[in-house]
């Protein structure tokens, strides 16, 4: 009873690995494919743009946009919701920094071994040996930018994760045995750990409903759950738009108080 | 019948790991004892070999030939304790050390900043701040010293095969984890990889005695064995230089065959 993701690289067998530990324990195996799907439909954006919006760096002088934001919240919301009844291994990106502080979550990574890469990069994409090395160094590069941008964390930091997985030497069936035993052992599901989940599953669903009302100026606020009560985090640059925020928030089923600590332009010139 | 290595940042319980993979699985423990070993084998006095391998390198200091003596001394030993026995090491850099040798499991322990705290408070007996004064420095020394010494990046994870959170997967699930990973297929030693190990230890003792003449200047000469046949390459300062390290390869029991590709200044310069 656990949840399960895996951070991979193109063509790393990190797809197959995730399938054989959902196989193997009976969990359902969740694509980030699917993901986008999900967070498409529940809030109305073409899956194509969520995917150009999240996989593509950001430009050469582009910051964080607005946009960009907005569609991290809706995926992180349709994650959260993926995973709330547990028993999943989620496959794809950010699935480690997505379910921060989620306790039943065991974030891997996996590292493809280089030969490996290549040359399933050659066989489905058709390049020659050195048109996959190519490939394969631009996909990493761009998502570590990627990675930086949005979540500003090294993806390549071993210390967010709770175990990285090298399967230059290990083979995937030996990773599946282990990745099986760990999460039996030690990352089961309490009636804490899911109240954690539950939690950030309200928080998150809360900020990208702001996020899908497209009136607001929502890039630095942040949402926090706990027990029903919501508090309010961040920065707005109009009163009218806190406003906004909290009436929106009051209207959320399963609300019980609000704790706004939202600033507003008058407000933070006071504070300072 | 895997070896296994262990490294480590300073309080993140490598050493325990260590011991209790060892004892479960029989194997031998070992970490200081290989310098030991070298020392004596070699005739260095252990003080000696034990500040080369763990001084971090002074601001101007370059690698010095005397330090390269040392850490030659010490994979030869290390190479020999690898053939002869199944161990658990948990010295100095043992992934860079047997690196090549297919049935070695190369650990990396990582914790998180709470748990080192926690142990360098208690095992020095320091306060908060002394015990995170005391971790930086370790940490920048560490990462310095491994750039140095071997010219990789102590952070690389893609120089292990697993690494673990320790933190979170816990000391007795990160036994199982290892000692699973030490019984599978992969791991087994071969015909091939013991070759290989043959090989290693040939080549490392050749190299460590030449280093342990102290008086050739061999910083751009290596060895490579293949069955008993020794491949000398890089660069020796004259054609005397040249002579003595083919006629210690030559005289080194176990050596079948000399291809020297060793070039000497005159030869180099008419090379270019």
């Amino acid at each position: 009873m656990s949840i399960i993701t895996i951070s991979r690289g193109t063509f790393s067998g990190g797809q197959a690995l995730a399938e054989c530990v959902a196989k193997k324990l009976g969990y359902r195996c969740l694509s980030r494919e699917e993901l986008l799907r999900r967070a498409a439909k529940d809030f109305g954006v073409s899956e194509e743009k969520l995917n150009t919006a999240l996989m593509n760096k950001p430009g050469f002088l582009e910051g964080l946009s607005l946009r960009r934001i907005h569609y991290i919240a809706y995926v992180r919301a349709a994650l959260c919701k993926e995973v709330q009844k547990d028993n999943v291994v989620y496959h794809g990106q950010a699935g480690h920094l997505l379910l921060q502080g989620v306790p039943h979550v065991l974030r891997l990574k996996i590292i493809a071994d280089m030969e490996y890469r290549i040359k399933a990069a050659m066989e489905r994409n058709h390049l020659t040996r050195e048109e996959a090395i190519d490939y394969i160094k631009r996909m990493d590069e761009e998502r570590n930018q990627w990675v930086k941008a949005i979540y500003h964390v090294d993806r390549n930091d071993p210390t967010t994760y709770d175990m990285v997985i090298n399967l230059e030497h290990i083979t995937i069936e030996s990773a599946c045995e282990v990745i099986c035993r760990t999460v039996e052992a030690e990352f089961r599901t309490t009636p804490e750990s899911q109240r954690i989940m539950d939690d950030l599953v309200m928080a998150t669903d809360i900020r990208a409903k702001i996020a899908a009302a497209r009136n607001i100026k929502d890039e630095d606020i942040e949402i926090l759950c706990k027990d029903g009560v919501v508090t309010i985090l961040g920065s707005v640059s109009s009163i009218e738009d806190a406003d906004r925020i909290r009436d929106l928030v009051r209207k959320q089923p399963g609300v019980k108080e609000i704790a706004s600590k939202l600033k507003a332009p008058i407000q933070s010139r006071i504070g300072f | 019948m895997a070896i296994i290595t262990i490294s480590r940042g300073t309080y993140s319980g490598g050493k325990e790991l260590a011991e209790a993979i060892a004892k479960k699985l029989g194997y031998r423990c070992l970490a200081r004892e290989v310098l030991v070993e070298a020392a004596a084998r070699y005739g260095v006095p252990l003080e000696k070999l034990n500040r080369a391998m763990n001084d971090k390198p002074g601001i101007l200091e370059g690698m010095t030939l005397e330090r390269a003596h040392y850490l030659a001394l010490v994979r030869a030993a290390l190479a020999g304790a690898a053939r002869d026995e199944q161990l658990v090491y948990h010295g100095h850099a043992g992934h860079l050390l047997l690196s090549g040798v297919p049935h070695v499991i190369r650990v990396k322990v990582i914790a998180g900043m709470e748990y080192r705290i926690q142990a360098a408070m208690e095992r020095k007996k320091l306060t908060r701040e002394q015990a995170i004064a005391h971790i930086k420095k370790m940490d920048q020394d560490r990462i310095k010293w491994t750039k140095f010494l071997y010219g990789v990046d102590w952070n690389d994870m893609s120089l292990f095969d697993l690494l673990i959170n320790i933190d979170k997967i816990g000391m007795g699930n990160a036994c199982n984890i290892v000692t699973m990973i030490a019984q599978r297929p992969e791991f087994q030693p071969t015909a091939e990889s013991a070759k290989i190990l043959k090989d290693l230890v040939l080549a490392t003792e050749v190299r460590a005695k030449i280093a342990a003449q102290g008086n050739i200047p061999d910083d751009e000469v290596e060895i490579t064995a293949n069955d008993g046949v020794i491949t000398i390459t890089g660069t020796a300062r004259s054609l005397e230089d040249a002579d003595r390290i083919r006629e210690i390869a030559r005289s080194h029991p176990g050596v079948k065959e000399i291809v020297s590709k060793l070039r000497t200044p005159i030869q180099s310069r008419i090379r270019y």
